[in-house]
């Protein structure tokens, strides 16, 4: 199972080896791991395991907030 | 801050409001995290994206590709999903997110819809504007089921003599327009629209695969002669892409089952639905699904059932509206065995087949009459119109088989001679102007000279001109008569009296259009 960490800038090894165990931990032992270096995504991480993704993003929560508001004009 | 609000010139309104309003709108904001299903773009290519992920799509929904484009995902397959793009395809890369939206395709409707041009994702594209939306409707939808739904009772008026009187169609009927090309298929389904300026009908005409400058000719036409005020063209031409081909008879229909929901009747014209079977067939070959007869896909017989099983009489429970039909299918030199027009021919509830032949020999509109059926219209169609028209179906039948036998002959008995008079007279009479549409109660007067023999003593060169006389004659003097018929909608003895009495009138009037009788000519 391929499994993509992106952030903003390079994380540290301490913070991508947890993150490493943690989804080893949750989804099993064949996790290929790639870390993605994005500027775009301004700070927090995006991790995509498989086709399942969760996005923690500020780039991700400001698109939510603008969603919400044109659903609210 | 403060100083730069107050030195700022009047914003617009809204926007003023909407700055004011931001805070509490901030404060209702839920940020969540949850996961969610992706994908990625693998290929792109011929419209079509191959997307890796997408665990949990449905058939039919509209995925986002990348920040700004959209597509419909119609395969699932084992490791891949085939989507459709939506729009314009440049900029795609692979390697973009493909990402679920949860919704299935759907067109934002409104009252203000009327009068308008769009596309087939909804949006205007006639520069007046974006659409008001009060709903989105569904575009994929089963349809009304059998409690749902009555027969066929109220005609729809298409004002044209050889159909109204001999084809007649009912509102929630599905009637076929079927012939070669360029032999006035559109005319007639526009003549149809043209006429329900008084009917309380609501046209959508579909326009698929066609060139822009023919759609805007029929948006001229139109508005010329002010049919936009009930009418809303969809359209998805030539140079738009398969999918938006392939989508805009859903659109014209969700747009309206709109106004079917609010019981009204609605007229829908599918220009042409052969296009429409190739928008589709090009995508499904795009999609490696397996062909069938034609290079067709298999499913292409459902993909026109249900879009014509959607058009309905619903009963007073259901709100009472209806929504009739009129798909258009092109043949290729007349041949109606073709796979799509077998398909078509076998839904709906009859066709109007028009033939090159008859439309060279200046037989307008070019109606095959022994071709042509209306399964369910005759129950609808009003009983003055019936009681004229029984005899003439007979009639042209006869004439046309003697005509056939008349050419080899010149020597003729007399009682020959008589129906073949007849028959061209009543021949005659079936010509019309496409934007020329008549209302019932003159339909059914001209109709009654001509069965009943009033035209047998017109010069044949003065059929034209005599109907037109007699139309204006029945409307200057006998209008009271032409009321009562569209009131009454039959006739009875007094009725069928008073018209047999104005048409002999009128021809005693008229002697310059009569025929000059030999005997009296040589004797005298």
């Amino acid at each position: 199972m391929k499994v993509i960490v992106t952030s903003a800038s390079t994380l540290e090894p301490k913070t991508a080896d947890s993150l490493r165990k943690a989804i080893i931990k949750k989804h099993g032992q064949d996790a290929e791991f790639e870390f993605r270096v994005d500027p775009a995504v301004i700070g927090g991480i995006k991790i995509v395991v498989g086709s399942k993704a969760v996005d923690m993003t500020v780039t991700g929560r400001l698109a939510q907030v603008k969603q919400q508001l044109l659903n609210q004009l | 801050m403060a100083k730069r609000k107050t030195t700022r010139k009047k914003p617009a309104k809204s926007a003023k409001q909407a700055a004011f309003a931001l805070p509490s709108l901030l404060k209702g904001i839920k940020l969540s995290t949850e996961s969610e299903s992706v994908g990625e773009v693998i290929a792109y290519a011929d419209g079509v994206v191959r997307s890796s992920g997408l665990d949990e799509v449905q058939a039919g929904e509209i995925v986002q590709i990348g920040s700004k484009k959209f597509g419909l995902a119609l395969n699932l397959e084992e490791h891949s999903v085939g989507v459709v793009v939506l729009g314009d395809p440049v900029g795609i890369e692979v390697g973009d997110s493909v990402t679920r939206t949860g919704r299935v395709l759907s067109v934002g409707v409104s009252d203000a819809i009327i009068g308008r041009v769009v596309d087939s994702l909804g949006q205007a594209i006639d520069g007046k504007g974006p659409l008001a939306i009060d709903q989105y409707m569904p575009m994929e939808k089963v349809a009304p089921g059998v409690m749902a739904r009555q027969s066929v009772s109220v005609p729809l008026q298409t004002g044209i003599k050889a159909i109204d009187a001999m084809i007649p169609i009912g509102r929630g009927q599905r009637e076929l327009i079927i012939g070669d090309r360029s032999t006035g298929k559109t005319s007639i389904s526009l003549g149809t629209m043209l006429n329900q300026h008084d009917q309380d009908v609501i046209c959508v005409y579909v326009a698929i695969g066609q060139k822009r400058a023919a759609v805007a000719q029929t948006m001229k036409i139109l508005e010329d002669h002010e049919a936009m005020d009930y009418s809303i063209i969809v359209s998805a031409s030539a140079s738009d892409s398969a999918a938006e081909q392939f989508l805009a008879p859903y659109t014209g229909l969700a747009i309206a089952e709109y106004f079917l929901a609010q019981g009204k009747d609605v007229l829908i014209t599918y220009d042409d639905l052969s296009k429409h079977a190739q928008a589709y067939r090009e995508i499904s070959l795009l999609l490696r699904r397996p062909s069938g007869r034609e290079a067709y896909p298999g499913d292409v017989f459902y993909l026109h059932s249900r879009l014509l099983e959607r058009a309905c009489r619903l009963n007073e429970k259901h709100g009472g509206g209806s929504i009739t039909a009129l798909p258009i299918i092109e043949t290729q030199a007349n041949d109606i065995s073709a796979y799509i027009p077998t398909n078509v021919i076998s839904i709906t509830d009859g066709q109007i087949y028009l033939e090159t032949d008859l439309f060279n020999a200046g037989m307008k509109p070019a109606i095959s009459v022994g071709q042509s059926v209306s399964r369910v219209g005759s129950a609808a169609q009003a009983k003055a119109m019936k009681q004229v028209a029984g005899t003439m179906k007979l009639d042209l039948a006869q004439f046309r088989e003697l005509q056939a036998f008349a050419q080899f002959s010149s020597d003729l008995d007399e009682r020959t001679k008589k129906t073949l008079d007849r028959g061209t007279r009543i021949n005659d009479i079936l010509k019309q102007g496409w934007d020329q549409p008549l209302s019932m109660a003159d339909q059914v007067a001209v109709i009654f000279a001509a069965v009943n023999g009033y035209l047998d003593e017109i010069k044949e060169d003065s059929i034209k001109e005599w109907e037109q006389a007699y139309r204006e004659y029945m409307h200057t003097a006998h209008q009271s008569l032409l009321d009562e018929i569209a009131k009454e909608k039959k006739l009875d003895d007094a009725l069928t009296k008073k018209l047999a009495a104005a048409a002999e009138k009128f021809n005693d009037m008229h002697s310059e259009m009569k025929l000059v009788k030999e005997a009296e000519s040589t004797n005298g």
